[in-house]
């Protein structure tokens, strides 16, 4: 009787441990206050959107001396580009995959020349932009994206009110446009 | 009959201590990957192929939106330095010196991960940039329910609360890792009753 409580419990305990870690992964798909899905669902894509304090999203544990300003993109008929005008407080950027994952942040010194300029492409378009060496890829970061879909991030500091100008010039600067990688490809000749 | 038993037995005892374990790991401040000075616990995202599946699991169900290693750590505290819970009734000094960084905010949550005071003249939180210093560039904010001189965090109410000390621009979030961070300390005041 000892003996097989003791197997029963060892089973069980096995059994925990799956169940323990399909849980964890499972949890990035299937959580509802996400905030990564929120902004998947709600958002259209190319375009700047304001997030945050007072915001329909409902984000947790915001910081309060930061203004956050999101853009949805989808890389499969487009590279997309971010630029934005220089700014006099701080500000950081960061690119997510779809389900929420960091894959590249930044923050605006260590940006080329403290400007905003990102190019994200997924592994195809960095193909042809190593082919065609465009003026742009200079001055800008490349990130390359293994998912299709993301989502880039803008913060900008504000310390109180009459910092307002500065991030909100820098955050509505900000453009998410499509940045198109195949021109000028011809074969060898 | 038996082979019945023996299966709701291992079911049993697999799903009560496999979900009681995942939600252990994900309420608990001092998870797993995470690392912890004191009181304070910060779960650094590194991007690219090494995420860590709990950073990812705890990101996603607190509804944050986490920090990138390039643009900061966020250092979360639910108990104060002697392992006692942050209660909203009780004021509290955190004293001391933060690992270098750009700039830090401090803020303090309730259970809902709202601000606890959120007015447009007072808000639970504290920015490094307007934060009076000693000389030796240590420091102490009060967070109570009633004004303090000095620097000040409101709260009000009763019930659990935690503060987030986010550090931007940090170097110890680079990649030879995280050291040792230097945090302040969470010292009780006293309670109301």
């Amino acid at each position: 009787m000892n003996a097989r409580l003791i197997y029963l419990s060892v089973c069980g305990l096995l059994l925990a441990g799956i169940i323990h870690i399909i849980i964890i992964l499972l949890i990035p798909f299937l959580g509802s206050k996400d905030a990564a899905k929120q902004i998947a669902s709600q958002l259209n894509t190319q375009q700047f959107y304001s997030i945050g304090n007072g915001s329909k999203f409902g984000i947790s544990n915001n910081d309060p001396f930061l203004k956050l300003s999101v853009c949805k993109f989808d890389l499969t008929n487009t590279a997309i580009q971010i630029v934005g005008q220089k700014a006099k407080t701080f500000w950081s950027a960061s690119v997510f995959d779809e389900r929420g994952r960091i894959i590249y942040s930044m923050n605006d010194r260590t940006a080329i020349k403290n400007q905003l300029r990102v190019i994200i492409v997924n592994p195809i378009q960095m193909a042809y932009i190593r082919q065609t060496q465009p003026e742009e890829v200079e001055s800008s970061i490349l990130v390359e994206s293994q998912n299709m879909k993301g989502f880039v991030l803008l913060r900008a500091l504000v310390p109180d009110d009459s910092w307002n100008s500065h991030s909100d010039g820098f955050l509505n600067s900000a453009e998410c446009i499509p940045y198109n990688t195949n021109i000028a490809i011809t074969p060898e000749s | 009959m038996r082979i019945i038993i023996n299966v709701a037995i291992v079911l049993f005892i697999g799903l009560l201590v496999g979900g009681l374990s995942a939600n252990f790991a994900l309420q608990r401040s001092h998870g797993i990957g995470a690392v912890n000075t004191g009181p304070w616990s910060a779960r650094p995202f590194v991007g690219g192929a090494q995420i860590d599946p709990y950073t990812s699991a705890k990101a996603t169900s607190d509804g944050t939106i986490p920090l990138g290693a390039a643009e900061g750590l966020a250092f979360e505290a639910i108990h104060d330095q002697d392992g006692n819970r942050l209660q909203k009734e009780c004021s509290y000094e955190i004293a001391g010196d933060t690992s270098s960084a750009r700039l830090w905010t401090l803020s303090a949550y309730d259970e809902t991960g709202q601000l606890i005071v959120n007015d447009p003249v007072l808000i639970s939180a504290i920015y490094s940039g307007t934060l009076v210093r000693y000389p030796d560039s240590s420091f102490v904010v009060k967070v109570s329910e009633k004004p303090k001189s000095g620097n000040w965090i409101p709260t009000k109410g009763e019930g659990n609360f935690k503060l987030i000390l986010r550090l931007y621009d940090t170097p110890i979030t680079s990649n030879s890792g995280v050291i040792d961070p230097q945090m302040p300390r969470i010292k009780l005041i006293g309670c109301e009753s």
